[in-house]
């Protein structure tokens, strides 16, 4: 790390870019609310949307009002930036879920405000198995046995000491280290999976690019390589991971993991530590998040292998070659191109019609009208019933939610009636539900409900009824 | 005579089949060559594309030693506004599949419209310009080149089976429409 370098990275790095955002607190806050409290992956736009609404209507009543643009537009920007990735599933929706360069700055953090003791020891011995276990699984067999031997050496030594009645107990600071490191490593190994997801299409994108790059010859071998093997699964990224992925779905190590957890809490220096469910549910939510990063990678693969395919890549490069010229033709000719003419001919499809399954021609009933002269009625009609009807203005309605939404962003049904109370009874209440519910801005509670009171102007009793929560948003 | 592939025959008639006719794909793939050599006399010509995942019938263009027939199916003729919108389209996907890796092709409305913009004479009524780009869109939209999505947002899916109908043969064949054009334009003025 010189100077160049760090410059390069305060201009360039996402995660850096984040920490000196404009909405940093809310950036922030919101991300480890909707994502890090709930342990979500990922959401839809529009609960991502309302969950964001939610939270800077809260902000509002804690007289925080520096933020009054429309969440989406918060959403937009974010993705925009790269905080967060904004993809098209399977739904005409689109999907949020943290950029790499966020859980970065989250887990960093999450690091900087770290309330607990530093364990030091726990750390320390972590480190020392690793570098034994590279040391023991390069060696040659003759020494391997020999680590063996004086490993099972240290172990009956042990077993003796027991026996001879020397039982030592860990600390409870020495256990609460361990678990405290277990809890770290479990959040890290969450929050890499976003990285190795990007990983796995950084690598797509760059084949994509040598592929095309590439002339034909080129092309025509590494299509062989792709015959041969999933080429995203051999490199060290997805080697990596499908041995975790093995490793996470066999039966053994779940059945042990289970076993493992279940005796963990019932150790009672960990009880008075223990804070999150981060371990607990780490089974969960690693299937959960290496399933995530399987579909991806198998969509990856399979949309590569279908860019791969020989005819289809040098058609594609035919074609594409083509529309620049057919583009730089038009740039010249623009000004005068005939429009009307016909410059594309597709193939049309062919649709059998059977002519004798028509139905035939069957002579129009005609209609004839005995007395065919008209005169003059009488009404007796009531003609007073047409200015007296009952009529609920939508757009007054709307008015009244825009006026209230001036200074704030959020606003209950509840809140509207208090300022505008209802004029036309129940029927106002279901117009301003049909507003809350037509327009996607605007949210409905189902789960909770909420108590309206409603006047009848001209018998003066009052009415409660009970509705959904609704809130307009801006 | 019964035939294993009438379930075939009957889909190609009807429209476009696509993989996720489960039984209809199926049986396609199977006699793939009966169902060609079934349509072979009335020139009409199974295109298949495995890897995207559809099929259809167009017209065999009779070579010169042939007898000539009538034709089974009529070209579809585009205007210049709507050729240009499937040449835009199919760029777009053409960019996308070479970047990610993404399944789904997706175009907002504003893209479209800049995109097709730009080759469009100057004028100073631009809202009219942009009026007839999205009655364009619409167009194509029946044509079956595109889907609106089901979303608050004006976003467009672009149906692979472009691929099938805006092929190497057509665009070159309307490159070669342009210049033609171009030159006699040169010889004009």
């Amino acid at each position: 790390m010189n100077y160049e370098k760090a410059l390069s990275l305060y201009r360039n790095d996402k995660t850096l870019q984040l920490l000196r955002a404009e909405h940093f607190p809310l950036l922030v806050g919101f991300f480890y609310l909707a994502f890090k409290q709930q342990d979500k992956i990922s959401y839809f736009q529009n609960e991502l949307q309302s969950l964001l609404g939610d939270y800077i209507y809260s902000l509002e009543r804690q007289g925080i009002t520096d933020y009054n643009k429309p969440s989406l537009e918060y959403l937009l920007k974010w993705s925009q930036l790269g905080y967060m990735r904004r993809y098209y599933e399977t739904a005409d929706e689109p999907v949020y879920e943290l950029s790499p360069a966020t859980e970065n700055a989250l887990k960093w953090l999450e690091d900087l405000n770290k309330q607990q003791f530093v364990g030091t020891h726990s750390r320390l011995i972590q480190f020392f198995h690793l570098l034994q276990q590279i040391v023991n699984t390069t060696s040659g067999p003759y020494e391997r046995i020999q680590q063996l031997q004086a490993e099972r050496n240290r172990i009956d030594k042990q077993i003796e000491q027991i026996q001879q009645g020397n039982f030592l107990k860990p600390s409870g600071t020495q256990v609460k280290e361990d678990y405290f490191l277990a809890e770290e490593t479990a959040r890290r190994l969450l929050s890499d999976f976003r990285q190795v997801e990007e990983n796995f299409r950084e690598l797509d994108t760059q084949t994509r690019q040598t592929i095309i790059k590439s002339n034909l010859a080129k092309a025509d071998l590494l299509d062989k390589v792709f015959q041969q093997q999933d080429y995203l699964w051999s490199t060290d990224q997805g080697k990596s991971f499908s041995a975790f992925w093995e490793f996470l779905m066999s039966e053994q190590m779940q059945e042990e993991l289970e076993v493992l957890l279940e005796k963990i809490n019932n150790i009672p220096a960990i009880l008075e530590v223990k804070k999150e469910q981060t371990v607990d549910r780490i089974k969960t939510n690693l299937v959960d998040a290496g399933d995530k990063v399987n579909r991806s990678n198998d969509g990856l693969i399979e949309q590569l292998r279908k860019f791969v395919e020989q005819k289809n890549l040098s058609e594609s490069r035919h074609i594409l070659h083509s529309i620049e010229q057919i583009e730089s033709l038009l740039m010249e000719h623009k000004e005068t191109i005939d429009a009307q003419a016909i410059w594309m001919e597709i193939d049309g499809l062919f649709k059998p019609s059977l002519i004798m399954e028509r139905p035939i021609f069957t002579v129009p009933m005609k209609v004839a009208f005995e007395k065919t002269a008209v005169e003059d009625g009488l009404s007796e009609a009531d003609t007073n019933i047409l200015f007296e009807q009952f009529y609920v203005d939508i757009t007054a309605l709307r008015n009244n939610i825009k006026y209230c939404l001036r200074n704030k962003s959020q606003v209950t049904l509840s809140e509207l009636l208090h300022h505008y109370p209802s004029t036309k009874g129940v029927a106002e209440i279901l117009a301003y539900i049909q507003i809350a519910t037509g327009e996607g801005k605007h949210y409905v509670n189902r789960d909770q409900q909420e108590e309206l009171i409603v006047e009848n102007k001209d018998s003066r009793k009052i009415y409660r009824l009970q509705a959904p929560i609704i809130i307009f948003n801006r | 005579m019964e035939h294993e592939y009438a379930l075939s025959l009957i889909a190609l008639l009807k429209g476009i089949v696509y993989n996720h006719q489960k039984e209809v794909w199926d049986n396609l793939l199977r006699y793939e060559p009966d169902v060609k050599k079934y349509f072979l006399p009335v020139r009409l010509e199974l295109f298949l594309d495995k890897s995207e995942g559809y099929a259809f019938l167009r017209q065999k263009e009779s070579s010169e030693d042939e007898e000539l027939l009538p034709r089974l199916t009529e070209k579809r003729q585009l205007n210049f506004l709507t050729s240009l919108l499937c040449v835009v389209l199919r760029k777009f996907l053409l960019e996308h599949d070479a970047q990610c890796g993404s399944v789904r092709s997706i175009i907002s409305e504003q893209e479209i419209v800049s995109r097709t913009m730009v080759y469009l004479p100057t004028t100073h009524d631009e809202a009219k310009q942009q009026e007839k780009i999205i009655t364009t869109i619409n167009k194509v939209l029946e044509i079956g080149f595109l889907r609106k999505m089901e979303d608050q947002e004006k976003n467009y899916e672009i149906h692979r089976i472009i691929k099938g109908f805006v092929n190497a043969d057509i665009v070159d064949e309307t490159l070669r429409k342009f210049q033609r054009y171009a030159e006699e334009k040169k010889v004009t003025d």
